[in-house]
């Protein structure tokens, strides 16, 4: 109602932003995640183990609103090494032709490499944000499902028959280890769509959440209905995946 | 249960406590911020509310230990103030959900069959959307009252606590001792309200110490977004979306106090429940 | 004389627990030739499991070995590094597990584990080793080996699993091979199969094998030396038959009276010294003529909801007094009837009378509300399990007291559980601990002390001493025997264990797939088997053959 054009068109424009954002938060969160977990398993008690289990703990604690204006006094302010925290791109800049609505991946598309990188430089400080909430459970999870995996039985066997250390860590623990994680990953991104709506408003990023929140705070409730919905598919797809993923990792997994 | 479990039950929480430092020192902030919470306003330096302009936006010093805001308030006493509203609404909403979803859980997981498979679609229906983004919806379709935000903040803990007591019952719902207790004589409403959820109560009062860590943000969320509850009554989510527009001129106060109060509260109860399964697991016990 | 292959010299471990170190090994040298197969026995707590790990280096990071040397082919691998265990492991020396499918990689297919095992320590392409592991899987008699080259290990049974592990275990052509409880788990039967597999594999690749097991008539059936352990020591060693001939330890001589065998007595079970007194046998009083049996079960039905008849037409009667065992392997049904017997699931078809009563009319779930239910009471398989661990023991003992005879707590509550307690031999003092803090034998009297505390008239045993070690299951099948014949109770014993229901029992009936197979007078069933079926799980036990006239008197 308020930009006068149906929701459906103005939730599929702004799909993208959201989407880019999510996404890669989530591959900065695993890529960060697995391995601290998988390293703290490894050499349990000690300096590295004790710091990770630190970080979860806090990591849980801080809300995604506090740590994302944190890191923008941090970077912005102090440092000056972000760019100013408002939107996907600089206002003069110039947008690529919309073939994806990924500006990450148009850019690419364009060839324009000074583009790509503005845009990148808009996109790391929200991202890291959200990726800094959903660190704390990946990587508590895979540490977690690590240690059960190098205790039980079946990576004694295969300590007894001398297999190398990376077979037994990677080929037997860490296949068994990931698992959990996968389901963890799928739920975790639950988490990620509604987080979208704080870290949009910290960093007027022009997503569905602030769409439908800013239709929310006129009482305009088309949006918001829209939007909710949107949210839903979008995880029940994301379920499926997961579901599908873990069926092709785990052969004991029966499709119901 | 037998006298012989209170009195050795006080000497090994004690026990414990004392032989694990980081749950005593979370116990200890835990009651701390119910004290706070429920004699700070009568105790803060300054009135929350009165504001005070020309003194707005000063950075912590020795008289405001917090700074002051944008409209001269101290941020301190607005801070200690918050205790109880946020608390207060974690505490209201998590206490319901437990109970209703305790006692639904474990019925499910009892009886099975059809009850069980229509609660578990409702739950799975619930949980399909992002959590936040429900309560959201329910704050707005209810109405922009705090009220509306414990009821929303309650049902979307539920299918935990609905999921995680049908899980510890079915667990022990094939054990040997529950069979052996209705070979003694009990029929199945007793073996599920007398012997199954006392021994499925401790697992899910972690649950509810880590909810109410989740509840709190979430509040706190949702107040961010402008939800729930409205100014001038100070609340954490608040402060920090008011301080949010200062941050990158550099009044990092603003933002920091709310967030480290936030933080340490969450902190508390997510150790203290790690702490809770300890105490409350009898096999611990020496 | 040839040096040894292994020698273990004076070798001590120690663990580090919650509650402070506790010594699992002390002092125990034992010498190994090349090609011999010893057996390690001993109960839970010998230390004859952490013995197999301290030697291959496999010992939990809890566990350190804190004394004597390990020397294998005479090299000292007390202090290997990891390296040198990596090279010993698989190529020199192998080791089998108790529980197969937990020690195989769920998600990996079998075919890919023996390979992983042959390309560690051989030079091999992968065609070649998958080539190879076909070989071995013939060798361990696993029918259709090339299409079980990629199959999963939930996909294949227990037994089955096992010889899986066999096969990866002798891939690379070890020395030495230490198999660790490799059939507690598995049917009797197939414990022959995969035994018998084990020692034909193992003679014709001339490997020398340390077999620990708890149970001392298997060692003593494969094995051409023993050696005994207690509480982290060596105790004895010797020939199988001097063993049971003339024990000379204290601790011998205990675990080869509890040993049940084919031709052991209840009476026997415990040594002289430490038996419960003798009973002299009262005079059963004789049932007035007319009157129905204790228990007639009529044509009973179990169907499950996937429709798999799990019990099909089940009949037996039982007299008081009587003892009657129910033997099956798993997935016979035996536990299934027990507890329909017991009324705590009800019959898809059929009738259960009790002393005349039909009670499979009265639902499972209502029958806690009848006059009844105290007359038929339940010991259950795992003591572990089957105590609240929320109550003490007292209880447990007073539970059914209080729901089922109405008495309340107070003087005449406590006397009477302290009567039963007297009567299991439970000391009074422990009444008041939790299950927690009691042993398996201790749980196992309270469980029985529970069951006989309304004074039932007939008892459904579910495998009762499965889970206990051998010598406490001596006293708790004597203590057993005793309750019944005192009181006159009625049994149902149910277990797979067919030496025990032997000794325990009068009546035997065999059970397979949910069927009546055979029934029948013990001693007449199972020296003289009628089908089949039965004697091949008689022959199946693993025995030791003694001239009778040299067994303990």
């Amino acid at each position: 109602m308020m930009t006068g054009q149906p929701v459906a068109k103005d939730l599929r424009q702004r799909l993208p932003a959201s989407l880019e954002l999510t996404l890669t938060a989530l591959v900065i969160a695993l890529i960060a995640a697995v391995p601290l977990g998988v390293l703290a398993a490894l050499r349990p008690n000690s300096l590295i183990d004790h710091g990770v289990r630190l970080f979860c703990s806090l990591g849980v604690c801080v809300p995604t609103f506090v740590s994302g204006l944190l890191l923008i006094y941090v970077f912005y302010y102090l440092l000056g090494l972000a760019p100013d925290p408002t939107g996907r791109l600089d206002i003069f800049a110039s947008v690529p032709p919309a073939r994806t609505g990924f500006l990450m991946v148009d850019f690419l598309l364009a060839g324009d490499f000074e583009g790509w990188w503005a845009a990148a430089r808009q996109l790391m400080l929200p991202a890291f944000t959200m990726a800094l909430f959903v660190i704390a459970p990946l990587a508590r999870i895979t540490r977690a499902s690590m240690l059960v995996s190098l205790g039980s039985d079946f990576v004694r066997t295969a300590r007894s028959i001398g297999l190398s250390r990376w077979q037994i860590v990677v080929t037997y623990a860490l296949r068994n280890a990931i698992l959990p994680v996968i389901t963890i990953a799928g739920i975790v991104f639950s988490t990620m769509l509604g987080a979208n709506v704080l870290v949009e408003k910290v960093f007027s990023w022009p997503g569905v959440a602030s769409y439908a929140l800013d239709a929310l705070l006129v009482s305009d409730y088309a949006p918001v209905q829209g939007f909710v919905l949107l949210m839903a598919s979008i995880f029940v797809v994301v379920n499926l995946l997961v579901d599908v993923l873990y069926g092709i990792a785990d052969p004991r997994a029966t499709v119901a | 249960m037998s006298l012989t479990e209170t009195s050795s039950g006080l000497r090994h929480a004690v026990w414990v406590l004392r032989g694990n430092l980081v749950t005593a020192t979370a116990a200890a902030g835990a009651i701390l911020l119910a004290l706070i919470a429920i004699f700070g306003p009568m105790l803060v330096p300054y009135d929350p509310v009165a504001s005070d302009v020309p003194r707005a936006l000063q950075p912590p010093s020795a008289l405001h230990w917090a700074g002051t805001d944008q409209l001269g308030r101290d941020v301190f006493s607005r801070l200690i103030v918050a205790t109880r509203l946020d608390l207060a609404i974690a505490v209201t909403a998590v206490s319901v959900s437990f109970v209703i979803g305790a006692v639904i859980g474990s019925l499910c997981g009892y009886v099975g069959g059809k009850l069980d498979r229509a609660i578990g679609r409702f739950v799975d229906v619930l949980m399909a959307f992002p959590l936040f983004v429900l309560a959201m919806a329910m704050v707005a379709a209810l109405g922009n009252r705090v009220e509306n935000i414990v009821i929303a903040t309650a049902i979307i803990n539920l299918p935990f606590y609905i999921r995680f007591a049908r899980a510890e019952v079915n667990v022990r719902r094939n054990l040997g001792w529950v069979e052996a207790a209705r070979a003694c004589g009990d029929g199945h409403v007793s073996v599920v309200l007398r012997f199954l959820l006392p021994n499925v109560l401790p697992a899910m009062a972690v649950q509810m110490s880590l909810n109410l860590g989740w509840a709190i943000l979430n509040a706190a969320g949702l107040s961010f977004i402008g939800l729930g509850v409205k100014p001038p009554p100070p609340e954490w989510g608040i402060m920090v979306a008011e301080g949010a527009r200062f941050i990158s001129t550099g009044r990092w106060w603003l933002v920091s106090f709310p967030g480290l109060a936030l933080m340490l509260a969450v902190l508390c109860f997510n150790l203290l429940g790690d702490g809770l399964r300890d105490i409350l697991d009898p096999r611990m016990r020496t | 004389m040839m040096s040894p292959l292994l020698e273990i010299d004076n070798l001590g471990v120690t663990f580090s627990t919650r509650r402070g170190l506790v010594e699992a090994l002390r002092g125990v040298s034992l010498s190994l030739q090349s090609g011999e197969m010893l057996g390690l026995v001993g109960e839970s707590g010998s230390g004859k499991s952490v013995t197999g790990f301290a030697v291959t280096g496999l010992l939990d990071k809890a566990g350190r070995i804190t004394a004597g040397r390990v020397k294998f082919k005479g090299q000292d691998i007390t202090r290997a590094s990891g390296a040198e265990l990596r090279n010993l492991h698989g190529a020199n020396m192998a080791m089998i597990f108790q529980n197969p499918r937990a020690a195989l990689n769920p998600i990996r297919p079998v075919g890919a584990q023996i390979s992983d095992a042959i390309l560690s320590h051989r030079r091999l392409s992968k065609q070649e080793a998958r080539a190879e592991a076909l070989k071995l899987l013939h060798a361990v008699q696993i029918r259709d080996p090339e299409r079980r080259l990629d199959a999963y290990p939930h996909e294949l049974s227990g037994g089955m699993c096992q010889r899986v592990m066999i096969a990866i275990a002798i891939s690379c052509n070890p020395s030495l091979l230490i198999a660790d409880e490799p059939t507690t788990g598995l049917d009797v039967t197939t414990q022959k199969v995969v035994m018998d597999l084990l020692a034909r594999v193992v003679a014709e690749r001339g490997m020398t094998t340390i077999l620990i097991t708890h149970d001392l008539c298997l060692a003593a059936h494969y094995c051409r030396r023993v050696v005994v352990m207690e509480q982290g020591r060596l105790v004895e060693e010797g020939a199988p038959q001097t063993l049971f001939r003339a024990p000379q330890h204290a601790y011998t001589k205990r675990l080869v009276a509890s040993s049940p065998t084919a031709t052991s007595r209840v009476g026997d079970l415990v040594p002289a010294d430490e038996a419960l007194s003798v009973l002299e046998v009262k005079e059963r009083p004789t049932p007035a003529p007319g009157t129905p049996p204790l228990l007639d079960v009529q044509h009973i039905v179990k169907r499950f909801d996937d429709g798999a008849a799990a019990v099909a037409d089940f009949s037996m009667t039982m007299a008081a007094g009587e003892s009657v065992g129910l033997v099956g392997e798993s997935g016979s049904g035996k536990s299934t009837t027990a507890r329909m017997i017991c009324r705590l699931i009800d019959p898809s078809e059929g009738d259960i009378l009790f002393d005349g009563y039909s009670i499979a009319k009265l639902p499972a779930r209502d029958f806690h509300r009848s006059s009844l239910r105290k007359e038929i009471q339940i010991v259950f398989q795992d003591p572990h399990e089957s105590l609240n661990p929320r109550f003490t023991a007292f209880d447990c003992i007073a539970h059914p007291l209080l729901r089922l005879t109405g008495l309340r707590p107070g003087d005449a509550l406590r006397s009477r559980v302290e009567e039963c307690a007297d009567r299991v031999g439970l000391p009074r003092e422990l009444l008041s601990r939790f299950p927690h803090q009691l042993s398996g034998g201790q749980k196992a009297r309270i469980g029985i002390a529970r069951a006989i505390a309304c004074r039932p008239r007939l008892l459904v045993l579910d495998e009762p001493t499965a889970a206990l070690d051998v010598s406490v299951q001596a006293v708790v099948l004597q203590l057993l025997d005793r309750l019944r014949r005192e009181d006159n109770l009625a049994f149902l014993f149910v277990s797979h264990d067919l030496n025990v229901v032997r000794m325990m029992c009068s009546r035997t009936i065999v059970l397979r797939a949910g069927g009546i197979v055979e029934q029948g007078e013990s001693l007449a069933l199972f020296t003289n088997p009628q089908t089949d079926y039965t004697r091949e799980l008689i022959e199946a036990i693993p025995h030791i053959d003694l001239p009778t006239s040299l067994l303990p008197a």
